[in-house]
């Protein structure tokens, strides 16, 4: 069962959650300042075994490229919409 | 296609969270799905009508108005609005009043939910 944490905050993030969520399919997804955490190398997110997807209107807002994303998936808007109504079938905002 | 419910906490400003879920609800009118937005707590604060746009740009109540027109359902919560001194004669146009059995009906039959809390 895929499961998706929205992640959309830089500072805030409930870190000891994250920590205990135990989930064998787990996707991260990074919207509004959540994006910078692809930037940051000992992020939290990147700490998890997840699968981390990034939203690009919110990267281009930010001024930021989605070529200088690795590791995680830059998605628009409508693909997120295909995750969430396919693969995600619970999701949780952090 | 699907059913998406979305509920949400956030006030209209301070957060970007109703510009995501305003964007999210869109591309997802667009591929064919149905929407609901259930706006509880500070979320009522959006439905008040007669929003002046700021800079002649940003207006939340055109952007909610298209999207109904699209097939957006987004209503307010009875006992939310009516706290926070808001009536729903004072809502967007084609936004109902709702109760919380409204909210789950709507979860229980749809095939998404996500709910945003508070920033």
């Amino acid at each position: 069962m895929g499961f998706a944490v929205f992640v959309n905050s830089i500072n805030c993030v409930d870190v000891s959650t994250l920590e205990r969520l135990n989930v064998d399919d787990l996707s991260i997804v990074l919207v509004q300042d959540g994006v910078y955490h692809v930037f940051i190398k000992d992020s939290p997110v990147k700490k998890k075994n997840a699968k981390i997807y990034v939203l690009k209107e919110d990267l281009e807002s930010r001024g930021l490229s989605a070529e200088n994303v690795s590791d995680a998936e830059v998605v628009d808007y409508s693909k997120l919409v295909d995750l969430m109504m396919g693969e995600f079938e619970k999701m949780v905002w952090l | 296609m699907g059913t998406l419910v979305i509920g949400i906490l956030t006030r209209p400003y301070g957060s970007t969270n109703w510009a995501f879920v305003l964007n999210l609800a869109k591309a997802a009118l667009e591929k064919g799905h149905k929407v609901k937005i259930w706006c509880s707590g500070d979320a009522n604060f959006i439905l008040k009508k007669n929003q002046k746009p700021f800079a002649k740009k940003f207006n939340y109540e055109s952007q909610i108005k298209e999207l109904i027109e699209k097939g957006l359902e987004i209503v307010g919560c009875e006992s939310c609005h009516l706290m926070r001194g808001i009536h729903e004669e004072e809502f967007i146009e084609g936004v109902p009043s709702r109760t919380m059995t409204w909210f789950f009906e709507n979860i229980a039959t749809a095939d998404r939910v996500l709910f945003i809390g508070e920033e």
